[in-house]
């Protein structure tokens, strides 16, 4: 008896999961480079009482049928990756990416991963690296003796040195895209790495074939929108309460029976 | 023994049994491009009783049919390349392992070998050269691409890349979605994972229905009457407790007071 209780049971699960979902959104708000992500769910299979298309007693053809649903089912969670909103901050080492780009970072293990966050600071070798340390690829130096460090919308990287009038070129960043940003697999740190879903970065440089151009001395916020998650938030929480009722429901028409 | 507690039962089955359709309609309001689904009752003579020489007025009530609702759920903006949306009478197609299958639900990804496909792996399916006898045409996004378009009519288009990714200019059309609508008739069911199959082989449907990239079509269950459906259920349900008790207490002092006399 009571199928509705199962069912229910599944729809609460589903509601905790997009809850924790926003959680996680949420607390990222302030992240830079943070892409929102999404819980996606399927209906369960359906058991067929009745096939439409069947025969009834006097041999007419049903034009429906008696299917039964018995709730939902998690079936992923896809980062949403639209622009976040830049901010300006004036420090210079600060770089956004307005466009569909990735910068690409060389992990310690020497593995490749792509990040939005264009926090970027000069380590003790003058490289260019994330505020985790890991150097952008491909490698620019910046020479210790640099006055001024300019980055165009282009991604040529140069700097002016102390006492010189002439910039001189030290680098350029290039950007990666992808096929289905939605496939990257979000590794923390606001690093992303590829999966046989996302395909194979396309690595080119800035303002080229909608990479996307780059913003000196902007940085990229989340893409978390609270009033959204907020409202994620309300209709998960509704939803949850309504699961919940069902359950009270079955749970009272049991008593009832049993009395 | 009064035949009428027969009646009341069969109303409180049938309302268990809606109670398991709202159970899952508010399970899945959630889920993109899930259909809610709406029971319809039927009333049943008792044939036995008709046959008998006083024939008496039993009636029976039971779930006579599970409909799905067919109106549009509400569109969400996702910006995702590979999140679509159908405005309009259709559907999508996808391979599964026992044939096509139908779809509302446009959250897809690039799978192995760059298929387009559901997040479960099932392949998103292309128009075929013969729409009377389809055949199975997947949709192949090129790795290295360039940026994705899906224009209304389900053309997919990417930028023209060469082998180091560099733009060559101008654009490449990719495939085009296969789009389906139903008669009457054709045995449109749910399956599960948000999809469908039918018995016969769909129209085509390009000029009934448009794809809107970057949109998702969420459930069409409405929470409200969800809360109603079920306030509903809870009472009729009573209800029918109630009159299950009167019969058993009618019985229960005719038993008694015509024993007594006897």
């Amino acid at each position: 008896m009571f199928r509705a209780l199962s069912t229910a049971a599944t729809g609460m699960e589903a509601q905790q999961t997009r809850i924790d979902t926003t959680a996680h959104n949420m607390a990222n708000v302030n992240t830079t480079g943070f892409k929102r992500a999404r819980a996606e769910f399927q209906d369960l299979l359906y058991d067929t009482q009745r096939n439409p298309g069947g025969q009834n007693g006097q041999g007419a053809t049903l034009p429906t049928g008696i299917q039964i649903g018995q709730g939902t089912r998690l079936v992923g969670t896809m980062q949403m990756h639209q622009q976040g909103t830049l901010a300006q901050t004036g420090n210079p080492m600060d770089v956004a990416i307005e466009g569909r780009g990735f910068f690409q970072v060389t992990q310690p293990n020497g593995e490749q991963t792509f990040t939005r966050a264009g926090n970027l600071k000069v380590d003790d070798q003058g490289q260019l690296v994330t505020v985790d340390g890991l150097p952008l690829e491909p490698l620019i130096t910046i020479p210790p003796d640099a006055a001024s460090v300019t980055i165009t919308a282009d991604g040529v990287v140069s700097v002016t040195v102390a006492g010189d009038t002439q910039s001189q070129e030290v680098g350029q960043l290039l950007l990666a895209t992808f096929p289905n940003p939605a496939g990257l697999e979000a590794v923390g740190r606001s690093q992303f790495r590829p999966t046989t879903a996302s395909g194979l970065a396309l690595v080119g440089p800035p303002g080229q074939d909608g990479t996307g151009t780059l913003s000196q001395g902007f940085l990229e916020g989340s893409n978390v929108e609270v009033v959204n998650e907020m409202i994620d938030l309300i209709s998960s929480q509704r939803a949850y309460e309504v699961n919940q009722k069902v359950i009270e429901a079955a749970d009272e028409m049991m008593q009832r029976t049993t009395r | 023994m009064s035949h009428g507690i027969w009646s009341a039962t069969s109303g409180a089955v049938a309302q268990e049994r809606t109670l398991d359709v709202v159970a899952n309609n508010v399970a899945n309001a959630t889920t993109t491009g899930y259909r809610a689904d709406r029971v319809a009752f039927r009333e049943f003579l008792s044939r036995a009783q008709a046959d008998g020489p006083a024939p008496e007025d039993i009636r029976y009530t039971a779930v006579d049919e599970v409909t799905f609702d067919e109106t549009t759920g509400i569109m969400k903006a996702t910006g995702n390349p590979f999140d679509l949306a159908l405005e309009g009478d259709g559907w999508f197609v996808v391979e599964g392992p026992e044939g096509f299958r139908y779809q509302r639900a446009g959250s897809f990804v690039v799978g192995e070998n760059g298929t387009l496909t559901t997040p479960d792996g099932l392949p998103v399916m292309g128009r075929p050269q013969d729409p009377q006898s389809p055949t199975a045409v997947r949709i192949t996004i090129p790795n290295p691409s360039g940026p994705i378009t899906i224009d209304g009519d389900g053309t997919l288009r990417a930028t023209v890349v060469d082998a180091n990714g560099v733009a060559t200019g101008g654009s490449q059309t990719l495939g085009q979605l296969r789009l389906v609508r139903f008669a009457e008739g054709d045995g449109l069911r749910k399956e599960g994972h948000t999809r469908f199959l039918a018995d016969g082989v769909p129209a085509e449907a390009y000029d009934t229905v448009s794809v809107r990239q970057g949109f998702l079509e969420g459930a069409n269950v409405n929470a409200i009457a969800g809360m109603h459906e079920l306030i509903t259920v809870s009472r009729s349900f009573e209800a029918f407790q109630k009159v299950i008790d009167s019969f058993q207490e009618l019985d229960q002092r005719t038993a008694r007071e015509v024993g007594s006399r006897g």
